[in-house]
């Protein structure tokens, strides 16, 4: 069916080749349509649209330097310059599936493959067009937060069974669910899945079961369809969700860690793996997504000082780890933290974490000199501020100090937290993945309970269930000795049970470096924590032998 | 031990340059077309030649585009979208994109689909397979083509048939196996059977798997293609 009111559109064409624009621009005129702007990259398209409404945005996903026709999509709906009336296509030379995987929060209205041809450009813009109108009242209500309207109106259109149904059958489900209306979600989704297996109904029944507190069910029913679909990002994310609300730390990490394998371009899950896996303490793996984030950072709206901040910290971190790859990272780690000043408006804050932060990563470097010069610097001024507000702040400085050798001179600080926070368990929390022993009372039972479960579990010879507890333990305090020492001597009883195995291996090796950098000989546990020494090394030699 | 990490995996190093190719093929292609709307054939020859140009240059992306779909089938890396769709705009889509080759050949395309027709399929992939015969059509049939889709005891069938030749006797009798002999000597590696063949047998309902059939006569005496979805 032919749109009729091509006389009253306006559009706007963005790519960086000539030839390409051109004859778009032309496609278009012959269509009727009345106006036709070009913009030559991201940043003319952004300012194009801020300025003039169009109907039409057709935008090539590769734009030379700069922002990509994705972000430039993010950054229009980010600042919400887009209205649902426009329409947003992507074209590229790829098979659409492959962007699919990138698309994160904001999805174009269309992707268009290349070459597009008149015919096939008129036929995909007459529907486009008509379904546009269609909806039109549907969206305007949604965004107006008239949600029992737009319900009404979608139900309207399924009951009438035309060519918008589907549509608004997905519609419908996601209203439900963001209103937490889930027992007609549910009836919405078996409807559906009775006539047919429909992924995004498979998907949406899942997250009517986590709505309703079924979160078991709802892991179970993800993983089916990521078994028998690995690249369905929507149920990644709904998975993501599910380990969130159960605090499953190890799972929500493995789950991320897929998701971001498959559609590594997607920023924000890049960012929530960074995120997931320093608060697992697992750095090697922090650092790394750190980085890219920042990488992909550069040209996307969501782009943050923090994770450029967070990128050097467990940079730093890793030094206690794993030298090598740290080392590998750390030049990068201390260009991104030199560059933050002309690529933010940092506040004094986080100016002062910059130079804690990059004082850690010379000493590793072995440039002492650097990094005493940054240190004092960050001191003197941290002295003429009187005191920081930022938790995070005094924490660097602590990491700076400890790196620097001044021992004495964190303990201290550390002290005069735990005196600062002491009726703020959250900042207490933090401070005690500092500390050797937890300062807060909550977190010594805490650490207390857990080990003692997992003490349990290991005089059982229940090997596997007691390295869990250690492990979850260790989580929370990477520094405690205790916990470090118990996970290595439950991950011996477990190969001493059954066999060696490498991963096991790793983690043995890992908690015993641990140790070795927190530990000295008039240490309670030092006896023990040689003896376990010795194991280890002996498992090792087996192992090459 | 460094050997290994060093070892080109062939397959992804041709699926990359295939990949490559496929691009540059598709900027040709929109040139030929501005070039071919700007200059019209002026005469029965050159309508011709131009014909061939954009049957051989649509046939080489199409197959490189299959060759890349293959790649991923088989590393797990294509995944299925069935949704709902209409099965008019699908094939609409499709004669869309080989309008252009239609005209120079001067083939007139029938279509018998009702509008309201809904299915369930990959659109993408399906619109690849159509796409296909549709190109393919073009090349072997004389004057006429002719589209046409149905539902019948709950499978739907793609039909297209042409006024050419039609299919030898052998490929007729095992379309699937097709890509057993496949010969370097007659010039055509029927990928494209292949694919058909295998984006069918994805689409499944229940136990009941799609399949493609070749015949020849017809309603217009020539090759005709199924296409069956459950």
């Amino acid at each position: 069916m032919p749109y009729d009111g091509y006389d009253r559109l306006q559009a706007l064409v963005v790519d960086d080749f000539d030839a390409f624009r051109t004859t778009v621009t032309r496609m278009l005129l012959d269509l009727g349509v009345q106006k036709v702007d070009i913009a030559l990259n991201g940043e003319d398209a952004l300012a194009k649209c801020k300025h003039q409404y169009y109907d039409l945005v057709l935008c090539d996903y590769n734009l030379g330097n700069g922002k990509n026709g994705q972000q430039v999509l993010e950054k229009l709906r980010f600042d919400q310059v887009l209205s649902r009336q426009t329409l947003f296509l992507l074209v590229s030379a790829e098979s659409s599936k492959s962007i699919v995987m990138a698309a994160y929060d904001s999805e174009p209205d269309a992707y268009l493959t290349k070459p597009i041809t008149a015919k096939t450009l008129h036929q995909r813009l007459d529907r486009l067009l008509h379904q546009r109108d269609a909806m039109l009242e549907v969206y305007r209500a949604i965004e107006a937060g008239q949600t029992d309207l737009a319900v009404d109106l979608c139900r309207e259109k399924i009951d009438i069974g035309n060519r918008y149904a589907s549509i608004c059958q997905k519609l419908l489900g996601q209203l439900y669910l963001d209103n937490n209306a889930f027992d007609r979600a549910e009836d919405l989704y078996r409807e559906v899945l009775e006539a047919r297996q429909l992924e995004w109904a498979q998907v949406g029944m899942a997250r009517v079961k986590f709505g309703q507190g079924d979160e078991e069910i709802a892991i179970q029913w993800l993983k089916d369809i990521l078994l028998s679909n690995p690249l369905c990002m929507p149920a990644y994310d709904a998975l993501v969700a599910c380990y969130a609300a159960r605090d499953e730390q190890e799972e929500l990490q493995a789950v991320l860690q897929q998701a971001v394998n498959i559609s590594p371009i997607a920023i924000l899950r890049q960012q929530r793996l960074a995120q997931v896996a320093a608060e697992n303490s697992d750095y090697s793996t922090a650092a790394e997504a750190y980085r890219r984030t920042v990488k992909l950072g550069e040209h996307s709206c969501h782009d943050e000082i923090g994770n450029h901040l967070s990128f050097g910290r467990c940079t730093a971190a890793l030094f206690k780890e794993d030298v090598c790859l740290a080392k590998t990272l750390a030049t990068e780690a201390i260009s991104v933290l030199e560059n933050i000043r002309g690529r933010f408006d940092q506040n004094v804050e986080e100016g002062l974490q910059a130079k804690f932060i990059e004082s850690q990563l010379c000493v590793g470097q072995g440039n002492e000199h650097r990094a005493q010069q940054l240190l004092q610097e960050a001191v003197a001024k941290v002295e003429q501020l009187g005191a920081v507000s930022d938790l995070e702040t005094d924490l660097d400085c602590v990491q700076a100090l400890i790196a620097m050798g001044e021992q004495r001179k964190a303990d201290q600080l550390l002290e005069s937290l735990v005196q600062r926070y002491q009726h703020d368990q959250p900042a207490l929390n933090r401070i005690d993945r500092l500390l050797q022993e937890p300062v807060s009372e909550v977190n010594r039972r805490r650490v207390a309970e857990i080990n003692h479960q997992g003490i349990g579990f290991y005089d059982q010879g229940l090997y596997r269930e007691a390295i869990a507890s250690f492990k979850q333990a260790r989580r929370l305090f990477p520094n405690h000795i205790g916990v470090q020492l118990n996970l290595v001597q439950a991950l011996v009883g477990e190969t001493k049970e059954h066999g060696r195995d490498e991963s096991i291996m790793a983690l043995c090796l890992g908690s015993m470096k641990r140790v070795e950098i927190n530990i000295n000989p008039t240490h309670v546990q030092y006896q023990r924590y040689r003896k376990l020494q010795t194991i280890v090394q002996e498992m090792m030699q087996e192992k090459q032998q | 031990m460094s050997n290994d990490k060093n070892k080109l995996d062939f397959s992804l190093v041709l699926a990359s340059s295939v990949h490559d190719m496929k691009n540059s093929l598709g900027m040709l292609l929109n040139s030929l077309e501005n070039l071919i709307r700007d200059n019209p054939p002026t005469n029965d020859d050159q309508a011709k030649q131009f014909a061939t140009l954009q049957y051989e240059t649509s046939r080489i992306n199409n197959e490189l585009i299959q060759l890349l779909s293959i790649y991923r089938l088989e590393h797990d890396r294509l995944p299925l979208n069935i949704d709902a769709y209409f099965v008019a705009d699908m094939l609409e889509e499709q004669l869309a994109r080989n309008d252009m080759l239609f005209s120079t050949r001067g083939i007139d395309v029938t279509v018998v689909c009702d509008d309201a027709l809904n299915w369930y399929f990959d659109n993408e992939l399906v619109g690849g397979v159509v796409h296909n015969v549709l190109a393919n059509s073009a090349r072997y049939g004389d004057k006429e083509l002719k589209v046409s889709a149905d539902v019948v005891d709950g499978v739907l069938c793609i039909c297209i048939e042409d006024d050419g030749e039609g299919y030898p006797a052998a490929m007729i009798k095992a379309p699937e196996e097709i890509m057993a002999g496949v010969s370097f000597t007659s010039g055509s590696t029927k990928l494209g059977l292949f694919f058909a063949a295998e984006v069918a047998r994805m689409h499944c309902q229940k136990d009941v798997c799609g399949y493609i059939k070749l015949e020849n006569g017809g309603s217009l005496g020539g090759g005709v293609f199924k296409l069956y979805l459950p």
